[in-house]
């Protein structure tokens, strides 16, 4: 059972032992397997994947704007009072792309760079989809649609489970980790997944328990790790210890039972990887996005000390839900989602590992390109980022949708019919991260509705 | 002979008196019985010179037959000798002729000086024997009629209990009742040399490990005022010849009875010096405490329902309703007044009283919501709209209601001024609050303008449905989901209605007498402020949608209907949607009694919300009547094992708080910032990160929860983070309290104080006093943690109180509701 959690404490002694001998210089006990095993972890084969989650559903139409021209004006039309000037945009020059001139949102200036030099990429109009669909097919319901479309919670849930049409309580992510866990990483010391945002549904497997970090690392249950509360009382520090993590017979006692005693065990074991890695020279902004993803550095950075050859992270940010006061605080809120993910591109230059680390952004739903004069109402399709080195960048994947109303992908208000789906998003980032087509089924239960499986935007 | 003589004057008849009255009360005791006070004496020896210990006794023939004869001997002693003589019961002043025989008729008692001699130093422990012609011998009861003598080389303190005062004048200490606390007073002097005295009350039953009672003490005043809050022991600078006077606090608690039995059950309070604690001076009393009045399974129950509809049990509810009728508790809550509303304390600035009445901000709000949690008379409507602001959520985070108590506070208002009346009018003020206005933006929404194609915005259309009434699939009365001839779920609205009922949300902004632009946009009118977040919003009729709107496919609303009309009608349509029972009754049991209600619970409370029993539809004391006193909610469940919701964070601290009283100096309850789950709760008031509250109600934690098929919301926001957050934080509050300075929240844990002396009672105290069940493991475990901090230690009973009530808040037998 790959339940990284549970038995993880054995290995851990196992580990620690083992490395101490190592120090130590005495070679005994010091396999040929452990040897092998380290030095997989230093080199070779080692890869990450990072979601930064927008949370409320981010203004597509806003994100990525036709820059000049008659598709400018379309957009400007249908905006209205929300439309970004002509004047303020500024076009990529994507490579091998024939579309319309594309900009990127004023504020996404390190974004801007990455594109510049190759290590970001757009997908276009993504989003959950049941099967393929034509605008005709959603029209007329002859094809099944997601569950609940338009509704932040089941939106958020669907793009996370994979599984817009079914009711599921793991991600992809999770499950990825469920089967890459015991390949890659066969002595770990923590989950592969680590949520330093939160529980998401997206890093639960089926076996597998993401494991919560705070932006400051593990934390440690004052009362285990210093008797000075309880007088000097081992004892009395023993007896407590046993009280907190023995199972219980009832399911909530003991799902709270298994949460503490993960807690406990994590901040051994965890602890000292992260404190062994060194300070990153680009300084991370300090924001709620800037801290989670200098987290998800550092533990990347401790990678060795973790014996992870694979780790997946979730961040989030939270606040996309622009009904109102759309072009002032979607432009702030992008600019914090740029300046930490700059950051991250940096830290990840400097430990060497632009190439194996992959981050992606993901959201509610996109929203309408129908003004409701102050913000835009929930949508559907969106764009999409990738960013890394070993991304395709500087690159548009996907088909870049009509910006007008009542267009080829309008299913109403502006609201994108998606040309591209999750599924599909999804399986292009599981591929490189080293699952076989069988395993991306598995993973990804629906995908076999979509005829291309690799968007090709990881080489 | 100085010393006893001195000590003599001051051992006064009042004591003899009533010990003897202590032992006459006695029946069917021995037939002959003696005490005798003090049952302590330290005395200088210098070797080889006789050096004497004086002491009273009391001696009473409770036979039918006179008894001739009598002496008092020491058997088996060669060590120490003893003189006798009696004495007048009315001032103790000799009468007979040393060591003369006495004779005692039926029922008669005899009073005595007992001088106890030795000429080298040396400890033991005397059991002076009354013994008649004919065999008639008083029994040896060790802490009665023992004296502990201590003829000692160096000067050391010699503590001499002068006296001990009972309410009844009978010697005995009769705790009134379970609940209630039983005092005697004792007096001391130091008859030896100064020294550091430890003094502390020891209780003694026959049958049972531990004493089952709270003993606490505190020196007083001459006026008998306590100097110092009471305490499990005090140290104190005795010195030679003073006279200092204590009050003894016997509390009885739980369900073991202590009988009358003067010989087994005492208390007594003990003088101790020096760093092994030699005793020096002791004195006592019998102790009654009778049956408490409810059973340890009724307290349980009533601390369980009252954990379920209030913030948190306290032992005087727990104890006032263990055994009574709910149903009649609920109808007292129903109509008891709120306390004051959130508005009166954001203008006054503070709570009643208050000065300085600098309470500003939002954290103004934060304090008279805590205020009222902990404080408040009427907990069951505070508790109801608590729940409510999950159900109909707005928060400061990420939205202009950020930092905005004049919002806020009226918002809070309305849900408790409505959590007991009808779910429509929580509806519908909801829904025209300003509050819910700015949060999901219908606030100023306006009608849509053909020629740029903008629509209405949807924000509150779509959440009105999906989260404050219907949901977003059709129920079942018991909660399940409709299907379809398919046996496909059916939802409950489509974009179309979407759009319709986003119409009707058009033209609300603030109230006014006028609708003029100004008012619209909130500008002044002649220097006058026109914002107004205490008044529902009103309609502005140029600005709300004129087209026909079709509601939810049921009611079609002519075009040009008036704003309100229009809204009233659409919000009208929407209570009435069957689904409203169900999937608001379902949420409400989710927050008050268990996550995973049966599908048959929830039918009974949905059936109750579509009609009280009288015909009327939304009745709110109807439903939580139906939630709290459902089979389901009291009795034990079929399954226990699935039974139960995580407790919220802020509910754990709020029990701790309301069983605890705390308080603080300023009389106010300054908790502004719980949301951080690293260091605190991870939950704060209107501070959830989206509409979506903290969790949803049907979140299920990846393991074996979501494998049985069943819902955690509270889980969405437990993780390795939070869970060590909250641990780490309720060990520096229950341990320091909260806060600091003036606003300090200091628990009072005197109860407890009083049970530190015996862990697996404090243990038992504290599982009652929290409703937790624990298993005989857990239970076991707390008691050796509990034991395991050394009472005598410094501060000791402190901190064996401290980390049981820690550990107990910690774990998760509590963590989790049963």
């Amino acid at each position: 059972m790959a339940n990284y959690n549970r038995d993880i404490g054995r290995r851990a002694i196992l580990t620690a032992s083992l490395g101490a001998a190592a120090m130590a210089g005495t070679g005994f006990g010091f396999t040929l397997n452990t040897l092998m095993a380290a030095s997989a972890q230093t080199t070779g084969d080692y890869k990450a994947l990072v979601c930064v989650f927008f949370f409320g559903g981010n203004d597509n139409s806003n994100t990525v704007i036709p820059a000049t021209g008659a598709e400018h004006n379309s957009y400007a039309t249908a905006r209205g009072g929300l439309a970004l000037a002509q004047s303020e945009l500024s076009a990529l020059s994507p490579t091998g792309y024939s579309g319309p001139p594309l900009a990127l949102n004023p504020a996404m200036t390190n974004m801007r760079s990455l594109f510049a030099a190759g290590e970001a990429a757009m997908v276009a109009n993504v989003g959950t989809l049941a099967h393929p669909m034509t605008l005709a097919q959603y029209q007329n319901r002859s094809v099944a649609r997601p569950f609940q479309l338009f509704s932040h919670s089941d939106q958020q849930t669907s793009w996370q489970t994979g599984i817009p049409d079914g009711n599921a309580r793991h991600g992809w992510l999770g499950r990825i980790a469920d089967i890459i866990g015991p390949t890659f990483n066969p002595n770990q010391l923590i989950s592969p997944s680590i949520s330093v945002a939160g529980n998401s549904v997206l890093m639960a497997g089926q076996t597998t328990l993401q494991y919560q970090m705070s932006t400051s690392g593990p934390l440690a249950i004052g009362q285990l790790t210093s008797t000075s509360g309880f007088n000097n009382s081992l004892e009395a520090q023993a007896w407590y210890r046993q009280m907190l993590t023995r199972p219980r017979a009832g399911l909530m006692e003991d799902q709270y039972r298994s949460t503490v005693d993960r807690a406990i065990r994590v901040q051994r074991d965890a602890s000292a990887a992260l404190s062994d890695v060194p300070a990153f020279t680009t300084a991370f902004p300090n924001t709620t996005l800037g801290r989670q993803l200098q987290m998800a550095a550092r533990c990347i950075g401790a990678r060795g000390g973790l014996n992870q050859s694979r780790q997946m992270f979730f961040t989030s940010i939270g606040g996309w839900d622009f009904h109102d006061n759309l072009l002032v605080n979607q432009a702030s809120k992008l600019t914090e989602v740029d300046q930490a993910i700059g950051a991250f591109q940096a830290a990840m230059a400097q430990l060497g590992l632009k190439d194996r680390v992959t981050l992606f952004t993901a959201s509610d739903f996109g929203r309408g390109l129908q003004s409701n004069g102050r913000g835009s109402d929930h949508g559907w399709g969106a764009h999409h980022f990738v960013v890394g080195g070993a991304v395709r960048g500087n690159r548009v994947f996907g088909a870049w949708p009509d910006v007008v109303l009542r267009g080829a992908n309008d299913v109403g208000q502006g609201r994108l019919l998606p040309s591209t789906s999750v599924d599909q998003y999804a399986a292009t980032l599981g591929k490189w991260f080293g699952l076989s087509a069988f395993e991306l089924g598995t993973v990804l239960p629906n995908l076999n509705r979509f005829s291309n499986q690799d968007l090709g935007f990881l080489g | 002979m100085a010393g006893s003589l001195w000590a003599r004057r001051r051992v006064g008849a009042v004591a003899a008196l009533l010990l003897g009255a202590g032992l006459m009360a006695a029946p069917a005791c021995a037939d002959l019985v003696a005490s005798v006070l003090p049952n302590v004496r330290t005395v200088p020896v210098v070797s080889g010179q006789r050096a004497y210990a004086t002491a009273f006794a009391t001696v009473i023939n409770s036979g039918a037959q006179a008894l001739t004869g009598c002496r008092v001997v020491l058997p088996g002693d060669t060590s120490v000798g003893l003189d006798f003589q009696t004495t007048r019961v009315t001032d103790n002043s000799l009468t007979g002729v040393l060591n003369e025989a006495f004779d005692l008729g039926p029922g008669q008692g005899q009073t005595l000086l007992l001088s106890f001699y030795a000429s080298r130093t040396l400890s033991r422990v005397a059991s002076p024997v009354v013994t008649c012609v004919g065999g008639a011998t008083s029994p040896a009861v060790e802490g009665l009629s023992t004296i502990s003598l201590r003829f000692v080389g160096d000067p050391a303190p010699d503590i001499i209990p002068i006296g001990i005062a009972l309410p009844d004048q009978d010697g005995i200490i009769k705790v009134p009742n379970s609940h209630l606390t039983g005092v005697f007073v004792v007096a001391a002097v130091n008859n030896g040399e100064a020294a550091d005295i430890r003094v502390r009350p020891v209780g003694r039953m026959r049958t049972e490990a531990g004493f089952p009672a709270g003993l606490l003490i505190c020196e007083t005043s001459p006026m008998g005022a306590c100097l110092a809050s009471p305490a499990p022991v005090i140290e104190l600078a005795f010195a030679r010849n003073q006279v200092r006077t204590f009050n003894v606090y016997v509390t009885g608690h739980d369900q073991t009875p202590v009988a009358f039995d003067p010989a087994a059950n005492r208390v007594s309070v003990q003088f101790t010096y020096g760093w092994d604690r030699l005793l020096t001076g002791a004195t006592g009393a019998a102790v009654t405490v009778p049956a408490a009045a409810s059973t340890v399974a009724q307290r349980r129950d009533a601390a369980r329902f009252l954990g379920q509809g209030t913030f948190g049990p306290t032992q005087a509810e727990v104890r006032a309703l263990a055994g009574g009728d709910y149903a009649a508790w609920l109808e007292q809550q129903f109509n008891t007044p709120a306390t004051e509303s959130h508005a009166a304390y954001l203008r006054r600035g503070g709570p009643p009283g208050c000065n300085p009445c600098d309470a500003r901000y939002i954290n103004a709000l934060h304090e008279s919501f805590w205020l009222q949690a902990v404080t408040g008379q009427d907990q069951v409507r505070r508790r109801v709209a608590f729940a409510l602001t999950q159900l109909f959520v707005v928060s400061e985070v990420g939205s202009s209601l950020e930092g905005n108590p004049a919002a806020l506070g009226p918002y809070l208002d309305l849900l408790e001024t409505h959590a007991l009346g009808n779910f429509r009018d929580l509806l519908r003020e909801v829904a025209r609050s300003p509050a819910m206005g700015h949060y999901l933006s219908h606030f100023r929404n306006e009608r849509a303008e053909p020629t740029t194609g903008r629509l209405p915005d949807e924000n509150f259309a779509r959440e009105v449905l999906q989260l404050f009434s219907i949901g977003l699939w059709e129920l079942n009365l018991d909660g399940s989901r409709r299907l379809n001839a398919q046996g496909q779920p059916i939802p409950t609205y489509d974009q179309t209605d979407i759009l319709n009922l986003a119409r009707v949300f058009t033209g609300m902004s603030w109230n006014g007498p006028d609708t003029s632009d100004n008012r619209w946009h909130g500008w002044p009118i002649n220097g006058v402020e026109t914002v107004a977040w205490d008044q529902p919003m009103q309609f502005y009729a140029r600005f709300h949608a004129p087209e026909p709107k079709v509601i939810l496919k049921r009611e079609t609303i002519p075009a040009n209907t008036p704003g309100q009309e229009t809204f009233d009608r659409a919000i009208d349509v929407i209570f009435n949607h069957p689904n409203v029972g169900p999937f608001v009754s379902r949420q409400l049991i989710q927050r008050l009694v268990t996550s995973n209600p049966s599908p048959a619970y929830i039918a009974r409370v949905a059936s109750r919300f579509n009609d009280n029993g009288q015909g009327a539809r939304g009745d709110m004391r109807a439903v939580v009547r139906a939630i709290l006193l459902d089979a389901e909610a009291r009795g034990p469940t079929a399954d226990p094992s699935r039974f139960g919701k995580l407790r919220e964070p802020m509910l754990r601290f709020s029990y701790w708080l309301r069983a605890n009283g705390a308080r603080a100096d300023n009389g106010r309850f300054m908790i502004w910032n719980l949301e951080n789950p690293t260091d605190s709760l991870g939950q704060n008031l209107f501070r959830s990160p989206s509409v979506f509250n903290f969790y949803r109600p049907d979140y299920a934690p990846p393991g074996d929860i979501a494998a049985a098929g069943l819902v955690a919301p509270e889980f969405q926001i437990t993780h390795e983070t939070s869970v060590t957050g909250y641990t780490n934080a309720m060990q520096g509050w229950t341990n320091y309290g909260y806060g600091w300075n003036e606003g300090h929240l200091r628990p009072d844990y005197s109860a407890e104080l009083g049970l530190a002396h015996t862990p697996h009672v404090l243990v038992d105290y504290l599982a009652e006093k929290y409703g937790v069940v624990l298993s005989t493991a857990r239970r076991d475990a707390l008691i050796s943690a509990v034991g395991a901090i050394d009472f005598d230690d410094w501060w000791g009973a402190e901190r064996r109180v401290q980390n049981a009530v820690f550990m107990m808040l910690s774990v998760p037998d509590f963590t989790v509701q049963k």
